[in-house]
């Protein structure tokens, strides 16, 4: 690069007699350069840093202070979204508890009308079957009865029958008692 | 025919309005005019940018925030926390070497930081003002800065010497870094595109090799884009260096 530069001002100085930038010098010209330079400098510093830096400065903290805020906001979020959540789960486990205890309330309920549903229906078949067994007895004691009466028409019937003569209604009736009392005992 | 092709041609200065205050050469010429251009944009464009000042930014805001805050990060880092005052100088020193190096680099423009008489006074401007600030700030300690503590007695006034030689360097290696890139690369850029142009003229076999030199410069234009930018950096970050060895002289 360096090779090139002092060849390029090699040639130039033969061409044009030298570098502009030290032919400034030389003439005294640089002035002009130095005092535009002061002005056109001067000019920029005063728009930099009265104007641009500090609308920058202020625009930068400005959004540190909003991004720190929003972090902060949104960090508080989070905490309160935590403890809801934490409740929310309390809840869920209390309502899950609450339900296991009417679910099996419930069960206990449903046992113990169960039983007693059972124990009334048992009642009422032993009251039912005790009464059939009545009415039974009775039929059979009122059957037993008839019998005698039938048992002695019977009788006098085949009395008749077999002696020809009539049978003494009453005679006959008191035989087939006996008869039938004899045997009942025997049973 | 070698003046009008000069690759020094583009540095020359031209007066458009002849001007002089006390005997003194103030003509506004060709540089001026692309000082007060480049000014002119910077202003335009930084106020513009920054009107609505919105939380959300939009790209030149974006982009001014982003200047912004490597300058202020730069500051920070190398002239330490209480060389806040003068994050605006830097700022400013920074668009404006930015500005006139990425101005020079449309063709045909003047670049008004290959001018050394104007990197020169820039690096003055550094210089005085920072060695006026140590003195100010910190009075005689300033000097310390020539005799770091723990040095053996007997190598001090070598130290001392090498110490202000270097100190004594510094408008000249800075002013002449910024001014030699901008004159070179833009030397370059001519001369190859000189090239092109002369081995245009010499029929089908000049012009396929003109290709050559033309690749180059374009490459080259990426090149000098990013010394536009670098050196603009160096200029700033050695200002922020100087400032800080103002402020805090004991190394």
């Amino acid at each position: 690069m360096v090779m090139i530069l002092l060849a390029a001002a090699d040639a130039a100085h033969e061409a044009s007699g030298g570098l502009p930038q030290l032919n400034v010098l030389f003439d005294g010209s640089f002035t002009n350069q130095i005092i535009w330079l002061a002005l056109t400098f001067a000019f920029l510093y005063i728009v930099l840093s009265q104007v641009v830096l500090p609308r920058l400065g202020s625009v930068l903290t400005e959004r540190e202070e909003a991004i720190a805020a929003d972090h902060d906001r949104a960090r508080n979020a989070h905490r309160e979204a935590e403890k809801i959540k934490a409740a929310y789960e309390d809840n869920l486990a209390k309502a899950r508890a609450e339900a296991q205890a009417s679910v099996g309330e419930a069960r206990a309920a449903a046992a113990k009308s169960l039983a007693d549903a059972q124990a009334r229906l048992d009642q009422d078949l032993a009251k039912l079957s005790a009464d059939a067994e009545k009415r039974i007895k009775a039929a059979v004691a009122d059957a037993m009865t008839d019998i005698g009466a039938v048992a002695s028409e019977v009788a006098a019937d085949l009395y008749t029958k077999l002696t020809g003569e009539d049978a003494k209604a009453d005679a006959v009736r008191k035989a087939v008692d006996a008869k039938l009392q004899s045997d009942q005992g025997a049973q | 025919m070698a003046q009008e092709h000069s690759p020094l041609e583009q540095f020359e200065i031209h007066p458009i309005i002849d001007l002089s205050f006390a005997g003194v050469d103030a003509s506004f010429t060709n540089s001026s005019l692309f000082m007060v251009l480049v000014v002119g944009l910077l202003t335009l464009f930084t106020i513009s940018a920054t009107r609505g000042s919105a939380l959300v930014p939009g790209r030149g805001q974006a982009m001014l925030e982003m200047a912004y805050e490597f300058i202020a990060a730069m500051v920070r880092d190398n002239a330490g926390r209480d060389a806040k005052p003068f994050f605006p100088f830097v700022f400013t020193l920074f668009m404006f070497v930015l500005g006139s190096n990425v101005m020079g680099m449309i063709p045909g423009s003047f670049t008004v930081t290959s001018h050394i008489a104007v990197t020169f006074a820039l690096a003055a401007l550094v210089f005085v003002g920072v060695t006026l600030l140590g003195f100010i700030k910190n009075g005689a300690k300033f000097l310390k800065l020539f005799a770091p503590s723990g040095v053996p007695l007997a190598l001090l006034p070598l130290i001392i010497l090498i110490e202000l030689v270097s100190y004594m360097s510094r408008p000249i290696s800075l002013s002449v870094r910024l001014f030699a890139n901008m004159l070179a690369g833009h030397i370059m850029l001519k001369v190859f595109a000189g090239f092109v142009i002369s081995l245009g003229s010499l029929g089908a076999i000049g012009v396929a090799a003109a290709v050559m030199p033309f690749a180059l410069n374009v490459v080259l234009t990426g090149l000098e884009f990013l010394v536009a930018f670098l050196q603009a950096y160096v200029f700033a970050i050695l200002t922020c260096v100087y400032l800080h060895d103002a402020l805090h002289p004991e190394h």
